[in-house]
């Protein structure tokens, strides 16, 4: 894998913190209608019965994941398709579906990324006992927003 | 819904950035978007496609991928293990799914290269690669996405005129005794099952069409 040293650099100098979180909120604004504001993370930790996760590859290098309970999974899905997404499928594909966006709407906001940095496509985790690993070793950015009063992290962990 | 677009985003940014209109991941939204969101952002775009390379997103009707993800499987296991394995039948060896592995694939070829083993086989190929001490969850978890993520740059490197247009992401591993794993990739899927001290190694590709 090779990742660009300037993006590496920049992700240790720059606070890309605030980028992340803009692009959580617009992408909640858009698709779920509803505006969602960051929160400390010590007091608001979800159960990470569902995770998105997205791969990032070029000149930045890393995955992005959308994690939240099974109840607030649901919910994203029922404000994004409607009342009748119930099934579990529908359920991962929305929440993979904004996870691709934040995704997206991210590394557009970063100058210069854009045409060098792609995404894979998205996968869904969900279960009751599961653990994630990414081996990325680089800089990692975390946020978790409040979403109907449920929390939602969005991480993304960089390769250095 | 109540749809307010009162935001400061820039929507052609979105419209680039999500998987539903990009061309490399095709045409055809996986999810149905309220038709009010989808018409206000391709209305404010002005733009529905973009134009990108999709030479190799898919394999053409004749062509067969299986083969040469069994054999990039095979070399990696042979160099980094010392072991030949061979594919077996998949409907005799259903795949236990203590440990996934999981690498991107974006650009011209577009979707996830998995590789999925019990925890007892994770264990066993961290310590084939690592020696007798490679028995720590983390380094179960190196191991096996380290294998992960050479299955993927191999099989690509193994595809003519992928590798320079194609990259990987960094390779992510799930562990637990109670998870589902669904990709979002709709396109062509490959899959693989090997043996490796005669238990089962499950290795697929999906690919986004």
């Amino acid at each position: 894998m090779s990742t660009d040293t300037s993006f590496a650099t920049r992700s240790r100098e720059e606070n890309w913190l605030p980028v992340l979180e803009l692009a959580v909120e617009e992408v909640f604004e858009i698709m779920v209608g509803c505006r969602v504001k960051p929160v400390a993370q010590f007091e608001h930790t979800p159960n990470e019965e569902f995770t998105a996760m997205i791969g990032l590859a070029g000149a930045l290098c890393g995955i992005l994941t959308v994690s939240c309970d099974a109840k607030t999974a649901h919910q994203v899905a029922k404000s994004m398709l409607g009342d009748t997404a119930n099934s579990a499928e529908e359920v991962g594909d929305a929440l993979g579906e904004i996870c691709n966006m934040i995704a997206g709407n991210f590394k557009n906001k970063l100058a210069g990324t854009d045409e060098r940095c792609m995404l894979s496509v998205p996968s869904v985790i969900s279960g009751g006992e599961y653990s994630l690993h990414s081996l990325a070793d680089g800089n990692s950015v975390e946020t978790v927003l409040l979403f109907e009063g449920a929390p939602v992290a969005v991480r993304l962990q960089l390769q250095g | 819904m109540p749809f307010a677009f009162n935001c400061k985003v820039d929507p052609k940014s979105l419209i680039s950035s999500t998987r539903l209109w990009e061309p490399q991941t095709g045409a055809e939204a996986p999810i149905a978007l309220p038709n009010n969101v989808v018409d206000l952002i391709l209305c404010l775009t002005g733009e529905e496609t973009m134009t990108t390379d999709t030479a190799c997103a898919k394999p053409s009707p004749e062509e067969n991928w299986l083969p040469i993800l069994e054999r990039a499987t095979q070399e990696v296991f042979e160099i980094m293990l010392g072991c030949q394995v061979k594919p077996a039948e998949p409907s005799e060896h259903k795949p236990i799914g203590g440990f996934t592995a999981i690498v991107g694939l974006a650009g011209a070829l577009c979707g996830v290269v998995t590789v999925c083993c019990a925890a007892k086989t994770a264990g066993q190929i961290a310590k084939g690669m690592l020696g007798d001490t490679g028995d720590s969850e983390g380094q179960v978890v190196d191991a096996l996405g380290e294998m992960c993520n050479m299955i993927a740059g191999n099989f690509k490197n193994k595809l003519a005129g992928t590798d320079e247009r194609c990259m990987l992401s960094v390779p992510t591993v799930i562990s637990g005794g109670q998870y589902s794993l669904h990709s979002m990739a709709n396109g062509h899927s490959v899959e693989t099952v090997l043996l490796f001290e005669d238990a089962p190694i499950t290795v697929r590709l999906q690919l986004q069409s």
